[in-house]
């Protein structure tokens, strides 16, 4: 697993929801599914990973399955897998 | 009290439509945007105030305006596009045929609309902004949902009307940008009529069967949307393609940004205290 690429993740999720200890949440929690983030915080969350990756968001990306959990989202958003 | 009963509501609305059509066949498109000009109410523009706006030139704000008008017209497409696959699947299945037949002139209204938001962005500027939101799936409590999806469809509308009616009448504007302004504002008028009437007439019907807890879910979830709306009207794309140095930072700072928050609690206060009254939102306070 990449740990920088989980660490990006986190900060990104700290900037869209401030009171959140990002640090504290592991990589496997399902996110929506515990109201950890809501579809309404998707669309500043891919503003910032699309900032932290530096590579645009394509739209086949956008599925609630990509934003599962911190994993998922670092090897979909983060790595070179997600580029393919 | 509402005067008239629902169902002939519905009826008349259906009337208006079929009576007051417009063709997006008939709008006439210049051949060129001219590269100086605005395209977006300078007022209404995101970053309007800001210290990035206050360093602009008029070229460049200009500049900015084209891009926030692609941006505006993105985003009702996107709009339009969620409300009509949401709408359709629902059409024909419910108990009051004058509902469908309206929703159907509602669904066709909204996707001539986006003939007309389609046909700007592609034709100037060979784009559309793509759609970041990500729809949560439904309650699964039926009745809560299609409640949601007209609740969510009219605090959408509320705002772009507010934006249309500004535009429509704004001379500086380019007179394309002004006449599709003038259009939508034309036929949402009909669409807003009924989302305030329906929501009305289904909380009356309901408000004694929905328990607290189905209220706090509706309201927590209307203003969680609201604010999602909201942010569609600052994109950073709009700022880097405008030749904002800093698209990313400028964005960031719109998010705390007193200006912003203050503008859009002067537009929910002028379009959506009615959802306020229905107890549905307080933002709209």
């Amino acid at each position: 697993m990449n740990t920088q690429a989980i660490e990006a993740v986190r900060r990104c999720l700290a900037s869209v929801k401030p009171g959140l200890d990002a640090a504290a949440i592991a990589v496997d929690p399902p996110l929506l599914e515990e109201r950890i983030i809501t579809s309404f915080d998707v669309l500043d969350l891919l503003t910032h990973l699309e900032h932290a990756s530096g590579r645009p968001i394509r739209r086949e990306q956008l599925k609630p399955g990509s934003f599962r959990d911190i994993a998922t989202i670092a090897r979909i958003f983060m790595s070179q897998e997600g580029e393919q | 009290m509402n005067a008239i009963p629902f169902e002939q509501f519905l009826a008349d609305l259906s009337k208006t439509s079929e009576d007051a059509f417009i063709d997006p066949r008939e709008f006439d498109w210049p051949e060129n945007m001219e590269p100086t000009g605005w395209y977006f109410t300078p007022e209404l523009i995101s970053l309007y105030g800001s210290d990035t706006w206050e360093s602009m030139d008029e070229a460049a704000r200009q500049k900015l305006s084209f891009f926030e008008a692609v941006n505006f017209f993105s985003l009702n497409i996107h709009g339009e596009k969620f409300l009509i696959s949401e709408i359709s699947r629902r059409l024909f299945g419910d108990d009051s045929s004058e509902l469908s037949r309206y929703l159907t002139h509602f669904v066709d209204e909204e996707a001539r609309h986006m003939m007309y938001f389609s046909g700007f962005c592609r034709r100037y500027a060979g784009k559309i902004y793509p759609d970041r939101t990500l729809h949560g799936a439904d309650s699964g409590d039926e009745e809560l949902d299609m409640f949601l999806l007209f609740a969510r469809i009219n605090v959408f509308e509320e705002i772009v009307d507010h934006y249309n009616r500004i535009m429509a009448k704004d001379e500086r504007l380019e007179p394309v940008v002004r006449e599709i302004n003038r259009i939508h504002h034309f036929e949402e008028l009909r669409h807003l009529n009924f989302g305030r009437r329906f929501l009305a007439n289904c909380l009356e019907r309901h408000v004694n069967d929905w328990d607290d807890d189905r209220r706090a879910y509706l309201r927590a979830h209307l203003a969680g949307y609201l604010n999602l709306v909201w942010k569609q009207y600052d994109n950073p794309d709009v700022y880097r393609d405008a030749g904002i140095e800093d698209s990313f930072d400028v964005w960031q700072a719109q998010a705390t940004s007193d200006r912003v928050l203050e503008h859009r609690l002067i537009v929910n206060r002028k379009r959506l205290s009615y959802l306020r009254k229905l107890e549905l939102l307080e933002d709209a306070a």
